[in-house]
């Protein structure tokens, strides 16, 4: 059959019909997609649904990212403007260290493992005197406490006083520690 | 009004009527008539585009369209059955006529009947059978020429029709109404205007030429199989040969003007058809002989050769409403097509309230939807107000220094639909989306946050050396009841990357002194604990040396005691446990 007989063919019933039919394939396909967007969104606005955990995540991840860019402020290890030095010298006046102004020679940086740069900083007092040893551990605990991403790898204690073996001196120490920063080398295949 | 289209299909010719108006008062609004070609290599596909060529020119009604077939495909039989209502009587007809149609299997014919009388006891029937073959034939021809037609019949049911119309067959005489065919010739015996008998004579207007059918053969196929070698005649052969058929048609005229058992006198044969000299104009056995005109002034007609077209303006004519004969040669091939037909109209409707009812459906889900998006609105201001807050008016949210992505998102996420500005990105999506958009955002910033800080793990930190003294001056300390009083007069720990094989580990010297009478035996006891611990992979022990004499407590040290240390040996506890 032509189309010109087809549409020769067609009355009002069933141009209804054919328009009709049409109509309602894509009126109830419409009505679906409807009915299914409100279902979900009713499901997710139930108590304990997906809006109110949504919700509930958004203001911890709120919270959290307040904390990590706090701490990322407070390191200065990364972006731009890295100032660890700060991070390292405001350790050292502590209530619990109160190790007094600390030298802190220019970082080194060295390729360990392929992919990975390791950041070295070399700290020591500026004096001569030496500290207690609480206070030096104190210290040593708090710069790798406050940052996950600092790690003491050398440390030298010598006591104050010269001592010979069998003597027990004044526990007061001369230090010298060197802090390592290891960070991923951008676009670097990762070490196994 | 209406209009409807009556096409006769005979093996050589055909024609084609098509009328305007009513049962009563129409009009011949287009018609033609035609030959279908002869010859060539599939002259069913020359006949179809002929019809077709005729429907498109005719402009025919293609949902108004019958047609009628040759009269000599059908058998005629006479049947009595107790009184019936026509329903009843279409249900058995088949059975009841069974036997008289010992030359067909009645599964392959098509059985139609006509009421010929009626009583309180019995109905006398006229039953027409028509190969389903043959029937389906004709049918297929006009498929394929493009129309579908709502009914067939036969010839002589639609003369009769053209006839009653006409008001050729009055109540007090009787007539033979005639029509002549290509290869049969249809008699149909009106009595009282009534149907009285009706037959075929299998000799028709071309039965002169070579190869036609002969008289009492079966017709032959249209325009299928192979046609015999017909003998070339002469023209005095063929007009001889004409003057015979003349002649065989007038002698079974004669025969059914003298076997016919009417109430009134038959008082004329009225001819249709193809136009045989001789015929119209004389008598047979005293009855004169009249061209049957069914067509009334200003009816359209042609001027001249009208005489083909009865048949088809009497299909035409039945489609109208008009005539008394109601055949139905596709009354079991359409019984559910005409039920759909029927149908039509109710499922236009069921079709609209379904359309209607889908409508209000959407338009219902949409304002449900609306009113739930409306309630997702307060989480966003409500997240809106956790994290920024209002800073401008001094209020300031939990999220620390927000990065203009995150603050213009959430700000705006928080506006009512109309208040968003131009390309916003909240424009367009759905409130639940810009929810989940807003935690995929602060997602994504913790873990970068969490990545520059070092907390993700994808890069392992050197070993401590800070742990390791630590672990080594805890485990001295965790045995001072065995060691007695130790002394460490200078330490270092040094972190040794893992080179050519060798894990990293922490190399830890310390320089110590053991007091007591047992110092030496400490010293060794050290030695043993740290070598058993699982963090120590080994233990440089350098030869002790007692303390001097002037020394104020006995004992022993040692310089440079070396531990090497690999802490990722130790067994920590996860977090949290």
């Amino acid at each position: 059959m032509s189309a010109t007989s087809w549409l020769a063919s067609m009355n009002l019933a069933r141009w209804i019909m054919v328009l009709g039919g049409l109509g309602s394939v894509a009126l109830a396909a419409n009505g679906w997609r409807l009915m299914n967007e409100r279902e979900r969104l009713e499901a997710a606005l139930r108590p304990d649904g997906l809006v109110e955990r949504t919700s509930s995540n958004i203001q911890n991840l709120g919270k959290l990212c307040s904390k990590l860019q706090a701490d990322a402020d407070r390191e200065g290890l990364s972006g731009a403007q890295a100032e660890p030095s700060v991070y390292f010298r405001d350790l050292a006046k502590d209530d619990k260290v109160r190790l007094g102004q600390v030298d802190i020679k220019t970082p080194t940086s060295q390729e360990v493992y392929p992919g990975t740069r390791d950041l070295t900083y070399q700290l020591q007092p500026q004096t001569d005197r030496g500290a207690a040893r609480d206070k030096i551990f104190n210290y040593m605990y708090l710069l790798e406490q406050r940052s996950r991403r600092v790690k003491v790898t050398q440390i030298r204690l010598t006591p104050e006083q010269r001592l010979e073996p069998g003597d027990t001196g004044n526990d007061m120490w001369k230090w010298e520690i060197e802090l390592t920063s290891r960070t991923k080398v951008d676009g670097a295949p990762q070490r196994p | 009004m209406g209009r409807a289209c009556g096409i006769r299909v005979g093996p050589r010719r055909y024609e084609v009527v098509v009328l305007d108006g009513s049962p009563k008062k129409h009009r011949i609004v287009a018609f033609k008539s035609g030959e279908f070609p002869q010859g060539g290599d599939d002259p069913m596909a020359g006949a179809v585009d002929e019809l077709a060529a005729a429907i498109d020119e005719l402009k025919i009604p293609l949902d108004a369209t019958a047609i009628a077939i040759d009269t000599g495909l059908a058998a005629f039989r006479t049947l009595k059955l107790p009184a019936l209502d026509d329903a009843k009587i279409a249900e058995i007809i088949k059975f009841e006529v069974e036997s008289q149609l010992p030359q067909w299997n009645i599964d392959d014919v098509v059985v139609d009947f006509t009421t010929l009388e009626r009583s309180d006891n019995e109905t006398n029937l006229l039953v027409t059978a028509v190969p389903k073959s043959s029937l389906k034939r004709e049918l297929d021809l006009c498929t394929r020429a493009g129309v579908e037609p709502l009914e067939a019949e036969l010839e002589a049911t639609a003369m009769v029709n053209a006839a009653i119309a006409a008001e050729l067959c009055h109540v007090d005489e009787a007539q033979v109404l005639v029509h002549i065919g290509e290869a049969s010739t249809a008699v149909v015996v009106m009595d009282g205007g009534k149907v009285r008998s009706m037959r075929a004579i299998h000799i028709g207007a071309l039965a002169h030429e070579p190869g036609a059918p002969e008289e009492g053969a079966p017709a032959a196929p249209n325009g299928e199989g192979e046609k015999p070698l017909a003998p070339v005649l002469s023209p005095e052969d063929l007009q001889r040969r004409l003057e015979q058929a003349v002649s065989r048609i007038r002698r079974e005229l004669g025969r059914t003007l003298s076997g016919a058992r009417t109430t009134n006198p038959i008082k004329a044969v009225y001819v249709c058809g193809w136009e045989l000299p001789n015929l119209i104009g004389t008598e047979i056995l005293d009855t004169p002989v009249y061209e049957l005109d069914a067509f009334v002034e200003d009816s359209g007609k042609p001027i001249e050769g009208a005489a083909p077209l009865v048949v088809a303006y009497g299909v035409a004519l039945g489609l109208l409403g008009g005539g008394e004969l109601r055949a139905a040669l596709r009354r079991e091939e359409l019984r559910y097509t005409g039920a759909f037909e029927r149908l039509e109209l109710p499922i236009a409707v069921l079709i609209m309230l379904l359309v209607m009812g889908l409508s209000v459906f959407n338009i219902f889900e949409h304002r449900r939807l609306e009113a739930a998006d409306g309630n997702l609105y307060l989480w966003l201001a409500s997240n809106k107000n956790y994290l920024i807050n209002d800073p401008k008016q001094g209020k300031r949210g939990y999220l620390e220094k927000p990065w203009p992505e995150i603050q213009k998102y959430v700000t705006e996420a928080a506006l009512e639909d109309g208040e968003k500005p131009e390309g916003s990105l909240t424009r367009g999506v759905s409130k639940l989306d810009q929810l989940l958009e807003v935690e995929r955002q602060l997602k994504v910033r913790e873990a970068k946050l969490n990545q520059e800080l070092g907390n993700t793990g994808e890069v392992t930190q050197p070993q401590s050396a800070l742990e390791a003294l630590t672990m080594i001056v805890c485990t001295i300390d965790g045995m001072r009841d065995r060691l007695g009083k130790v002394s460490v007069r200078k330490a270092s720990a040094d972190y040794r990357p893992g080179r050519g094989g060798r894990a990293e580990e922490v190399e830890v010297k310390l320089d110590l002194t053991f007091f007591g009478e047992n110092a030496t035996v400490a010293y060794e006891a050290l030695n043993t604990e740290l070598r058993n611990q699982p963090w120590v992979t080994s233990v440089e022990s350098r030869s002790n040396t007692e303390l001097k004499a002037e020394s104020p407590r006995p004992g022993v040290f040692a310089d440079d005691y070396t531990i090497h240390v690999d802490l990722s040996k130790i067994e920590r506890k996860k977090e949290g446990s």
